[in-house]
Protein backbone atom coordinates (compact mmCIF):
# COMPACT_ATOMS: atom_id res chain seq x y z
CA UNK A 1 0.00 0.00 0.00
CA UNK A 2 1.78 2.76 -1.24
CA UNK A 3 0.63 6.75 -2.28
CA UNK A 4 -0.84 9.39 -0.43
CA UNK A 5 -3.75 10.47 0.89
CA UNK A 6 -4.47 12.67 -1.65
CA UNK A 7 -4.24 10.08 -4.32
CA UNK A 8 -7.08 8.47 -3.21
CA UNK A 9 -9.40 10.50 -1.02
CA UNK A 10 -12.71 11.51 -2.43
CA UNK A 11 -11.98 15.71 -2.82
CA UNK A 12 -14.88 18.62 -2.50
CA UNK A 13 -16.10 16.89 0.91
CA UNK A 14 -20.02 18.04 1.25
CA UNK A 15 -19.55 20.65 3.84
CA UNK A 16 -22.57 21.86 6.18
CA UNK A 17 -23.44 24.35 8.96
CA UNK A 18 -24.22 23.05 12.49
CA UNK A 19 -27.48 24.81 12.64
CA UNK A 20 -28.55 22.77 9.06
CA UNK A 21 -30.86 19.70 9.76
CA UNK A 22 -30.55 16.54 9.52
CA UNK A 23 -33.04 16.06 6.67
CA UNK A 24 -30.88 18.80 4.58
CA UNK A 25 -27.89 16.72 5.47
CA UNK A 26 -29.99 13.05 4.10
CA UNK A 27 -30.48 14.70 0.92
CA UNK A 28 -27.14 15.96 0.19
CA UNK A 29 -25.95 12.47 1.25
CA UNK A 30 -28.36 11.35 -1.63
CA UNK A 31 -27.48 13.69 -4.19
CA UNK A 32 -24.28 13.79 -3.59
CA UNK A 33 -23.59 10.29 -3.21
CA UNK A 34 -21.67 10.55 -0.39
CA UNK A 35 -22.27 8.86 2.92
CA UNK A 36 -20.54 11.47 5.02
CA UNK A 37 -21.37 15.41 5.98
CA UNK A 38 -18.02 17.28 7.42
CA UNK A 39 -19.70 20.06 9.82
CA UNK A 40 -18.08 23.66 9.46
CA UNK A 41 -17.83 26.77 10.50
CA UNK A 42 -16.26 30.07 9.36
CA UNK A 43 -14.29 27.31 6.73
CA UNK A 44 -12.91 25.06 10.03
CA UNK A 45 -13.83 21.46 10.88
CA UNK A 46 -16.07 20.90 13.70
CA UNK A 47 -17.26 17.12 13.15
CA UNK A 48 -18.55 14.69 11.29
CA UNK A 49 -21.65 13.50 10.47
CA UNK A 50 -22.07 9.42 8.60
CA UNK A 51 -24.80 8.01 7.00
CA UNK A 52 -24.66 5.44 10.16
CA UNK A 53 -24.73 7.93 12.80
CA UNK A 54 -28.39 9.57 11.64
CA UNK A 55 -29.30 5.73 11.51
CA UNK A 56 -28.19 5.11 15.33
CA UNK A 57 -28.32 8.68 16.82
CA UNK A 58 -31.53 9.92 15.01
CA UNK A 59 -33.87 7.49 13.66
CA UNK A 60 -33.07 4.55 16.20
CA UNK A 61 -34.14 7.68 19.32
CA UNK A 62 -37.18 8.66 17.01
CA UNK A 63 -36.01 11.84 16.93
CA UNK A 64 -37.39 13.95 14.06
CA UNK A 65 -34.76 14.50 11.69
CA UNK A 66 -36.49 17.81 10.06
CA UNK A 67 -36.02 19.59 13.45
CA UNK A 68 -32.76 17.74 14.88
CA UNK A 69 -29.84 19.98 13.89
CA UNK A 70 -26.43 18.89 12.88
CA UNK A 71 -24.76 20.16 15.59
CA UNK A 72 -27.05 17.96 17.73
CA UNK A 73 -25.53 14.75 16.69
CA UNK A 74 -22.20 15.64 14.92
CA UNK A 75 -18.86 13.79 16.11
CA UNK A 76 -16.22 16.05 17.71
CA UNK A 77 -12.37 15.56 18.09
CA UNK A 78 -11.99 13.39 15.10
CA UNK A 79 -8.85 11.84 14.02
CA UNK A 80 -8.22 13.87 10.46
CA UNK A 81 -5.23 13.05 8.23
CA UNK A 82 -3.57 15.22 5.82
CA UNK A 83 -3.55 15.15 1.81
CA UNK A 84 0.31 14.34 2.14
CA UNK A 85 0.06 11.29 4.82
CA UNK A 86 0.83 7.61 3.98
CA UNK A 87 -1.79 5.77 2.55
CA UNK A 88 -0.20 3.56 4.99
CA UNK A 89 -0.80 5.70 8.21
CA UNK A 90 -4.63 5.72 6.92
CA UNK A 91 -4.88 2.18 6.29
CA UNK A 92 -3.50 2.26 10.46
CA UNK A 93 -5.56 5.29 11.62
CA UNK A 94 -8.68 3.47 10.35
CA UNK A 95 -8.29 0.15 11.81
CA UNK A 96 -6.89 1.78 15.29
CA UNK A 97 -9.78 4.17 15.85
CA UNK A 98 -12.50 1.42 14.23
CA UNK A 99 -13.84 3.92 12.14
CA UNK A 100 -14.83 3.75 8.22
CA UNK A 101 -14.48 7.68 7.32
CA UNK A 102 -12.04 10.14 8.04
CA UNK A 103 -11.45 13.70 7.20
CA UNK A 104 -8.38 15.26 5.08
CA UNK A 105 -7.27 18.64 6.11
CA UNK A 106 -4.84 21.06 4.62
CA UNK A 107 -4.53 24.33 6.16
CA UNK A 108 -7.22 24.15 9.09
CA UNK A 109 -9.64 23.57 5.96
CA UNK A 110 -11.54 20.35 4.93
CA UNK A 111 -10.10 19.25 1.23
CA UNK A 112 -11.60 15.91 1.40
CA UNK A 113 -12.59 12.33 2.93
CA UNK A 114 -10.64 8.77 3.35
CA UNK A 115 -13.76 5.86 3.81
CA UNK A 116 -12.66 2.26 3.95
CA UNK A 117 -13.75 1.59 0.81
CA UNK A 118 -10.94 3.66 -1.00
CA UNK A 119 -8.57 2.06 1.16
CA UNK A 120 -10.14 -1.31 0.09
CA UNK A 121 -9.59 -0.09 -3.69
CA UNK A 122 -5.79 1.52 -3.28
CA UNK A 123 -4.74 -1.81 -1.73
CA UNK A 124 -4.67 -3.86 -5.49
CA UNK A 125 -5.67 -1.67 -8.29
CA UNK A 126 -5.80 -4.86 -10.41
CA UNK A 127 -7.68 -6.28 -7.40
CA UNK A 128 -11.60 -7.37 -8.41
CA UNK A 129 -12.55 -5.31 -5.74
CA UNK A 130 -11.20 -2.41 -7.51
CA UNK A 131 -13.80 -2.96 -9.98
CA UNK A 132 -16.30 -2.47 -7.16
CA UNK A 133 -17.42 1.76 -7.69
CA UNK A 134 -17.01 3.40 -4.84
CA UNK A 135 -20.37 4.72 -5.22
CA UNK A 136 -22.13 1.11 -5.59
CA UNK A 137 -24.94 1.26 -3.38
CA UNK A 138 -24.15 0.17 0.10
CA UNK A 139 -25.47 -3.23 0.42
CA UNK B 1 -7.93 -15.90 -0.17
CA UNK B 2 -8.04 -19.39 0.71
CA UNK B 3 -10.28 -18.71 3.11
CA UNK B 4 -14.31 -19.69 2.96
CA UNK B 5 -17.30 -17.18 3.08
CA UNK B 6 -18.38 -18.91 6.55
CA UNK B 7 -15.07 -18.20 7.61
CA UNK B 8 -15.39 -13.92 7.32
CA UNK B 9 -19.23 -13.56 7.26
CA UNK B 10 -21.24 -11.72 10.04
CA UNK B 11 -23.33 -14.78 11.17
CA UNK B 12 -26.78 -14.29 12.49
CA UNK B 13 -28.91 -13.85 10.32
CA UNK B 14 -30.71 -10.50 11.61
CA UNK B 15 -33.47 -9.60 10.46
CA UNK B 16 -37.20 -7.78 10.64
CA UNK B 17 -40.33 -7.77 9.54
CA UNK B 18 -41.46 -5.94 6.42
CA UNK B 19 -43.75 -4.20 8.48
CA UNK B 20 -42.21 -3.26 11.48
CA UNK B 21 -41.20 0.51 11.81
CA UNK B 22 -38.16 1.83 10.26
CA UNK B 23 -37.29 3.19 13.74
CA UNK B 24 -37.18 -0.65 14.53
CA UNK B 25 -34.55 -1.28 11.90
CA UNK B 26 -32.23 1.74 12.89
CA UNK B 27 -32.84 0.44 16.75
CA UNK B 28 -32.09 -3.19 15.34
CA UNK B 29 -28.62 -2.40 13.58
CA UNK B 30 -27.30 -0.30 16.72
CA UNK B 31 -28.28 -3.09 19.39
CA UNK B 32 -26.68 -5.69 16.86
CA UNK B 33 -23.72 -3.51 15.54
CA UNK B 34 -24.45 -4.07 11.96
CA UNK B 35 -25.08 -1.93 9.01
CA UNK B 36 -27.78 -4.22 6.69
CA UNK B 37 -30.30 -6.25 7.79
CA UNK B 38 -33.04 -8.71 6.11
CA UNK B 39 -36.26 -7.79 5.42
CA UNK B 40 -38.96 -10.80 6.03
CA UNK B 41 -42.25 -11.11 4.47
CA UNK B 42 -44.80 -13.91 5.65
CA UNK B 43 -41.85 -15.90 6.79
CA UNK B 44 -39.92 -15.33 3.48
CA UNK B 45 -37.15 -13.59 2.64
CA UNK B 46 -38.45 -10.46 0.82
CA UNK B 47 -35.36 -8.08 0.76
CA UNK B 48 -32.03 -6.24 2.17
CA UNK B 49 -31.60 -2.70 3.83
CA UNK B 50 -28.81 -0.95 4.83
CA UNK B 51 -28.22 2.34 6.94
CA UNK B 52 -27.66 3.90 3.76
CA UNK B 53 -30.95 2.72 2.51
CA UNK B 54 -32.55 4.80 5.78
CA UNK B 55 -30.83 7.65 5.19
CA UNK B 56 -31.57 8.05 1.29
CA UNK B 57 -34.68 6.81 0.66
CA UNK B 58 -36.26 7.75 4.14
CA UNK B 59 -34.65 10.60 5.59
CA UNK B 60 -34.01 12.56 2.46
CA UNK B 61 -37.74 11.22 1.06
CA UNK B 62 -39.40 13.02 4.21
CA UNK B 63 -40.35 9.71 5.61
CA UNK B 64 -40.35 9.06 9.41
CA UNK B 65 -39.12 6.65 11.46
CA UNK B 66 -42.58 5.33 12.19
CA UNK B 67 -43.19 4.08 8.94
CA UNK B 68 -42.92 0.67 7.57
CA UNK B 69 -38.95 -0.60 6.37
CA UNK B 70 -40.35 -3.34 3.80
CA UNK B 71 -40.89 -0.44 0.79
CA UNK B 72 -36.90 0.74 1.52
CA UNK B 73 -35.45 -2.90 0.77
CA UNK B 74 -33.14 -3.40 -1.83
CA UNK B 75 -34.60 -6.85 -3.57
CA UNK B 76 -33.68 -9.13 -6.18
CA UNK B 77 -30.64 -9.79 -3.78
CA UNK B 78 -27.57 -12.00 -5.21
CA UNK B 79 -26.42 -14.72 -2.69
CA UNK B 80 -23.10 -16.67 -1.86
CA UNK B 81 -22.82 -20.08 -0.20
CA UNK B 82 -21.38 -20.43 2.70
CA UNK B 83 -19.01 -22.91 1.56
CA UNK B 84 -18.04 -21.01 -1.05
CA UNK B 85 -14.20 -19.71 -1.53
CA UNK B 86 -14.64 -16.05 -0.34
CA UNK B 87 -13.23 -14.91 -3.36
CA UNK B 88 -16.22 -16.35 -5.18
CA UNK B 89 -18.10 -13.54 -2.82
CA UNK B 90 -15.55 -10.90 -4.47
CA UNK B 91 -16.54 -11.73 -7.76
CA UNK B 92 -20.18 -11.39 -7.01
CA UNK B 93 -19.97 -8.01 -5.22
CA UNK B 94 -17.66 -7.35 -8.80
CA UNK B 95 -20.66 -8.76 -11.01
CA UNK B 96 -23.29 -6.91 -9.40
CA UNK B 97 -21.85 -3.69 -8.05
CA UNK B 98 -22.73 -4.84 -4.46
CA UNK B 99 -21.38 -4.74 -1.22
CA UNK B 100 -23.15 -6.89 0.89
CA UNK B 101 -24.47 -10.28 -0.35
CA UNK B 102 -26.65 -13.11 2.09
CA UNK B 103 -25.02 -16.46 2.72
CA UNK B 104 -26.87 -19.63 2.53
CA UNK B 105 -26.32 -22.61 4.02
CA UNK B 106 -28.73 -25.68 3.91
CA UNK B 107 -31.56 -23.50 1.69
CA UNK B 108 -31.74 -20.79 4.90
CA UNK B 109 -29.88 -17.47 5.22
CA UNK B 110 -27.17 -17.88 7.56
CA UNK B 111 -25.42 -14.38 7.76
CA UNK B 112 -24.40 -11.89 5.26
CA UNK B 113 -21.02 -10.89 4.27
CA UNK B 114 -19.84 -7.70 3.20
CA UNK B 115 -17.32 -5.86 1.52
CA UNK B 116 -15.44 -4.89 4.75
CA UNK B 117 -15.42 -8.05 5.65
CA UNK B 118 -13.63 -9.64 2.70
CA UNK B 119 -11.25 -6.67 2.28
CA UNK B 120 -10.12 -5.05 5.75
CA UNK B 121 -7.64 -2.30 5.37
CA UNK B 122 -4.16 -3.76 6.58
CA UNK B 123 -0.40 -2.35 6.07
CA UNK B 124 0.60 -4.25 3.64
Amino acid sequence: MTGKVRDIMSAAPVCMAATESVSAAAKAMKERGVGTVLVVSGGRLEGMVTERDITIRVLAENRDPATTRLGDIYTSELAVLRPEDDVQHAARLVRDRAVRRLPVIADGVPVGVVSIGDLALDRDERSALSEIPATAPDR
Amino acid sequence: MDAKVRDVMTPGPIGVDYHQSIGTAARTMRDWGVGAVLVVSDQALYGLVTDRDLVVRAVAESKGPDEPVGPLSSRDLVGVRADDDAAVAVALMREHAVRRLPVIEDGQVAGIVSLGDLAPPDES
